[in-house]
């Protein structure tokens, strides 16, 4: 029988001025109860690998510390919460690496990419129309050797990525990683990856028949990711979802 | 047989709108690299009282058969885009079928005119996926699709009180909504292109400023979704004209 994985990095660490836990708690809330519902193992990585410097980069460390025992494999921010009734994103591909198009910030996406791409060949180069966001991702144990790669970065070059600032870290990277490598996309609509919410004005709901108050959201995605405003907004957002929503994973 | 870009300039007093000026330049240096034909609607076909300009597009191949033109494919572009000199030919990206780009905006807005419009008007059609929307102001066709451009003025002409109530009460789009409705209603076969080649809402993207970061971040820049738009979006066309082309 299949085993599948939902993978989530959830660190509190002196690099950064909130408590991760202060808004991965509702994230982590949310994961834990849909992975159980639907029979799929539920992993939080919450120490830190003092090879790096900054916790995001745990993210890359998911095939060192999982292996190759799962079939398919979801890898998570701790700033994303799934809906209670989502259906099952590993029933949406095979053996693709799945990814969502962000363009909710162009500038963000080509300023991280201009910093990013000297670390790769020249000949290395993303269209914007393919560039996706690493906050959801999904894949199979046959994509192992990107992390091997990114870790194997890292550790040569850690010095300079780390002093990049403005641009993300592990994202640009997996992209460069992703052309590189020539892996198959399949890119998943919107609804499973909803970042900058506020940008799509989707915390709105139809004022105008007023029918249904559930905000579009809610109403129209899988997994929500509460990205592009300050943390202090994502802590206070996460918050309401979960009071407001939170009985309806019980 | 031509490939036709087909631009809606019907004038204001007697006059172009300086920046649709800079778009059907642009476009026009787009026709003339690739050997294309430009065309521009400088009248109006009906009463635009009684059909607003928007609408009249869906007039196309009337157009074309009264003025003796054998069109291959016609891209019906609106007049605040500006097409980048690097566009590469569109016509051959089409694969024969009627193509349009996803719109990539104000979601609250698609959203409830997708939801209003289904309300009061297409109350049999079930709801589409709001990312799979697309925006009118970039459409190709072809011959093909003469009979659907047809289900779209009848449609037009047997609800035109309902739509223009629509319009009004809610101010959530003209036939762009019904273009979607009816699109899946009809079976047409769609091909969604990238957004480089309508890249709609710019200034949510973050790229428009005077480093011009827009004009590097794909082919056909469109100028809507842009605050203040009296002023910024004459001011961003011309810029963005004389950016690109001098």
């Amino acid at each position: 029988m299949s085993k599948n994985l939902i993978y989530m990095v959830a660190i509190n660490h002196s690099t950064s001025e909130f408590l991760n836990s202060d808004y991965s708690k509702y994230a982590i809330n949310s994961w834990k109860a849909w992975c159980s519902k639907n029979n799929i193992d539920f992993l939080v990585i919450s120490e830190h690998d003092e090879r790096y410097k900054f916790p995001v980069w745990n993210k890359d460390r998911i095939f060192e510390i999982v292996g190759d025992k799962y079939d398919k494999i979801g890898n998570v921010d701790s700033d994303t919460m799934v809906k209670w009734d989502a259906p099952n994103p590993f029933d949406l591909y095979t053996d693709e690496f799945c990814g969502v198009v962000d363009r909710g910030s162009l500038r963000w996406v080509m300023n991280s990419i201009n910093q990013y791409s000297k670390f790769y060949d020249d000949s290395i180069t993303i269209d914007l129309d393919k560039y996706i966001n690493s906050g959801v991702t999904f894949f199979t144990p046959a994509h192992r050797h990107i992390y091997d790669n990114l870790i194997e970065l890292y550790k040569e070059r850690s010095n300079e990525l780390d002093v990049i600032k403005g641009v993300g870290k592990v994202q640009t990277l997996l992209n460069l990683e992703l052309v590189k490598t020539k892996t198959p996309i399949k890119f998943l609509p919107p609804s499973w990856n909803l970042f900058s919410i506020h940008k799509k004005n989707m915390f709105k709901h139809n004022w105008q028949l007023n029918l249904d108050t559930t905000p579009f959201f809610v109403k129209y995605a899988y997994i929500w990711h509460f990205t592009g405003f300050p943390i202090e907004n994502r802590i206070s957002i996460m918050k309401q979802v979960w009071d407001n929503f939170g009985h309806l994973y019980e | 047989m031509n490939n036709i870009v087909f631009i809606i300039d019907i004038k204001k007093d007697g006059k172009t709108k300086k920046e649709y000026q800079y778009s059907i330049d642009s476009w026009r240096n787009f026709c003339n690299k690739y050997n294309h034909q430009l065309y521009l609607l400088e009248e109006p076909i009906v009463d635009p009282k009684a059909m607003g300009v928007i609408w009249q597009r869906y007039f196309l191949f009337d157009i074309l058969d009264h003025n003796e033109i054998d069109a291959n494919q016609i891209l019906i572009v609106d007049a605040d885009t500006i097409v980048h000199p690097d566009c590469p030919d569109i016509f051959e990206l089409t694969e024969d079928k009627y193509c349009l780009v996803h719109d990539d905006g104000d979601f609250d807005w698609i959203i409830r005119s997708m939801e209003n419009y289904k309300h009061h008007l297409f109350k049999d059609e079930p709801l589409f996926n709001w990312y799979e929307y697309f925006n009118s102001g970039f459409q190709i066709v072809n011959n093909f699709h003469r009979p659907f451009f047809n289900t779209m003025r009848e449609f037009y002409a047997a609800n035109v009180n309902d739509i223009l109530w629509c319009q009004k009460t809610y101010g959530v789009g003209t036939d762009q909504t019904p273009l979607n409705y009816l699109l899946r209603k009809e079976k047409i076969a769609t091909k969604a292109l990238p957004y480089k080649f309508n890249m709609s809402c710019l200034a949510a993207k973050e790229v428009v400023n005077e480093d011009m970061m827009h004009t590097k971040a794909g082919y056909v820049m469109h100028f809507n979704g842009l605050p203040d738009k009296d002023v910024s979006v004459p001011y961003w066309m011309e810029k963005t004209y004389k950016y690109l082309y001098g």
